[in-house]
């Protein structure tokens, strides 16, 4: 690890600006590459943990994001002061009405910023935990003159735990450390929008141009990234399908829990978001990562296990139903080669869901019509795999909630999904999926409700790997 | 009697200090049980103000050592207030809060301070004794909860510990009826300080 002591690190913006400014001109003018660089020293990527600043900027962001709310957005709700904090504090706790997409997707984002104080000043994924709830805590207290929400609590921190450690790896990823030019500013752009708490530290430290050492998260070994395009078809009873509409699906496949060692959490992590162009917006937001692991003894040749235990975060709005959750998961994953170039991983595992939502007919309170509730579920997947690609994938999975927030009652979700692909050279492939959801809701106050949901989907796919993620 | 129980006094505190100065933190598999005194504020969907009671808390907590810094185990925590009032001049109703949740214990310094995390499942019970002409009645919610504290170990020897802590308790316990009445997203907060005996 390279250390260098660092004159120019000093806290004047406008140096910052103009240095990046001049890089860009000449980056962007014709200038060669080699002829602008090293602009700065080089040194490591993260040199000195920095609590107490964390600290400063979790409290910083709520600043930010309330004066923002208050003077820009002209929300009354951010209009805070001695009258509404003493109110909070004196009333306590309750459940809101906000939308679906605000609860269970704003708000762990959100946290994510909280976790990413942490994560930028060299604090490991364990020590950036407390900031989130920190943050959390203080945000519903003191940044809103509703009262402090005890689901926006929940949601922020867990969800902001595993939303913010993906996007902390995800733009560790993008950046290069060890580039110039324009292409490194493009990085650092990129990875700004995927983490921005990370990326305005480095722009404000002149990190953006700056030659080091990168991190070990920016090359996680085995990694793939995959960009679907498709048409899908909804239908609320599994047979009368609606119409096919476009969407676009990124995954990313961070690790992979049999040829990455286990280091740190999420050093292994799946992520799917899935937007649909018929104007419902974000549709799927689904992320687990690998919080512990370890090996299991194999009871053949090649064949493999491990235990393992992992942080999920769920996000599903669809047009027919929705369902969000902060989960742990305890499962056994396994790998049995078929042959030279053919696999079958196996995935079994049970779940206790720390806090859900889940829309229903009957669900909610007030303007909110979804209920919150904490619950167990389980989980059942085989995956066939050639050359490290998944062929065909077949995945059971259900979960149960019980209401703490709406009519008094219990679901039960269940998602079957098959998908098969066909690969058309190293980077393309087609594929067709298919999806069969059911949903039934026993209130203590009306009639047992059940409805089914069915989905298909026509892929085309574009897959970018830095290395198998599968070893068969 | 009085220099006799002075230098009683001396010797237990300088014995404590004395114990203090050796290994502060917990090693291997413990156990920390105590109790306390604390209050919880019971908020509802339609509730204006919470209710605030008062009452008597007990916890166990068991785990094991991971590393210098962090232990991991499970906690049991009950508080209970005996003269919940569910009418003017009434004040024998029962109610009993407990959160069962996997902790994490950190201790930042070297010495016996730590904080806690834990996440679990919570219940509340609410017992209303036998009237005239109703038998008991026994109602209850059952959801999830958060725990956050800090304490610190009080070396009394090299395997015991005076533990002292507080800790908050925040538990989402959906509908609860009391009395054929359904409260509806029952939300209750406790805070509480206990004193304990650990076992390292």
């Amino acid at each position: 690890m390279l250390t260098y002591p660092d004159p120019l690190r000093r806290p004047v913006l406008i140096t910052r600006w103009a240095r990046l400014f001049a890089v860009h001109v000449l980056a962007t003018s014709g200038v060669g590459a080699q002829r602008i660089a090293p602009p700065t020293p080089t040194r490591a990527s993260c040199t000195t943990r920095q609590p107490a600043v964390a600290v400063q900027q979790t409290i910083a962001v709520n600043y930010a994001v309330n004066r923002f709310d208050a003077w820009i957005a002209n929300q009354d709700w951010a209009r805070v002061g001695f009258e509404s904090w003493g109110r909070n504090i004196k009333l306590g706790w309750e459940w809101d009405e906000n939308s679906f997409a605000t609860n269970m997707f704003m708000h762990p984002f959100h946290g994510a910023a909280y976790f990413n104080t942490g994560r930028t000043h060299c604090l490991s994924y364990w020590e950036s935990v407390p900031l989130v709830f920190l943050g959390s805590w203080t945000w519903e207290y003191f940044a809103e003159t509703y009262r402090p929400s005890l689901n926006d609590f929940f949601m922020t921190s867990f969800g902001g735990i595993a939303l913010g450690e993906i996007t902390h790896r995800v733009a560790a990823t993008i950046r290069d450390e060890q580039a110039d030019g324009t292409g490194r500013i493009l990085r650092e752009i990129a990875a700004t929008l995927v983490n921005p708490v990370t990326g305005l530290n480095r722009l404000y430290h002149g990190d953006w141009t700056r030659i080091g050492d990168n991190p070990s998260e920016h090359d996680p070994g085995a990694f793939i990234l995959r960009f679907d395009v498709g048409l899908r078809s909804l239908s609320e009873d599994a047979t009368r399908f609606k119409s096919g509409a476009p969407f676009m699906q990124l995954g990313i496949g961070y690790g992979d829990p049999f040829t990455t060692p286990y280091k740190a959490p999420f050093d292994v992590f799946s992520l799917e978001a899935q937007v649909a162009l018929d104007g419902s917006g974000l549709n799927v937001l689904q992320g687990a990562g690998r919080l512990y692991e370890m090996p299991l003894p194999g009871w053949g040749r090649g064949i493999r296990h491990a235990l393992t235990v992992s942080h999920r975060y769920d996000y599903l709005s669809k047009p027919v139903y929705s369902f969000g959750a902060q989960s742990i998961e305890v499962g056994v994953l396994s790998n049995f080669p078929l042959s030279a170039q053919t696999a079958l991983r196996t995935r079994v595992g049970g779940d206790v869901v720390v806090l859900g939502a889940i829309g229903s007919p009957h669900g909610g309170f007030g303007e909110r019509d979804y209920d919150f509730g904490p619950g167990a579920g389980a989980t059942l997947e085989l995956s066939l795999l050639r050359r490290g690609r998944q062929v065909v994938t077949l995945t059971n999975r259900a979960e149960y909630l019980h209401t703490v927030s709406g009519p008094a009652g219990d679901h039960l979700i269940a998602f079957s999904t098959l998908e098969a692909n066909l690969g058309i050279g190293d980077r393309w492939g087609v594929g067709i999926r298919l999806n069969g959801d059911s949903r039934t809701s026993k209130y203590l106050d009306a009639e047992t409700d059940t409805k089914q949901f069915g989905e298909a989907q026509l892929v085309v796919s574009w897959i970018t790997r830095s290395r198998p993620a599968v070893t068969p | 009697m009085r220099p006799r129980l002075l230098a009683t006094l001396v010797l237990l505190i300088v014995g404590v200090h004395h114990a203090g100065a050796q290994a502060q933190s917990r090693s291997g598999l413990w156990l920390e049980a105590g109790g306390g005194t604390g209050t919880i504020r019971i908020g509802c969907a339609s509730c204006l103000e919470p209710i605030a009671l008062y009452g008597n808390s007990a916890y166990i907590r068991v785990g094991g050592t991971i590393s210098r810094k962090v232990l991991l185990g499970v906690e049991t925590f009950t508080l209970t207030d005996r003269t919940f009032a569910l009418s003017d001049g009434d004040s024998s109703v029962v109610v009993k809060n407990t959160m069962f949740a996997p902790v994490a214990l950190w201790y930042p310094w070297a010495g016996g301070t730590y904080v806690k995390f834990g996440v679990g499942v919570a219940s509340t019970d609410i017992r209303t004794p036998p009237r005239e002409d109703t038998p008991a009645i026994v109602t209850n919610g059952i959801g999830s909860g958060l725990t956050f504290g800090a304490g610190f170990d009080i070396p009394l020897s090299r395997r015991f510990a005076l533990t002292v802590n507080g800790g908050l308790y925040y538990s989402a316990l959906g509908d609860v009826g009391v009395n054929g009445t359904l409260i509806d997203d029952v939300i209750t907060t406790m805070y509480n300080v206990n004193f304990a005996i650990t076992i390292r």
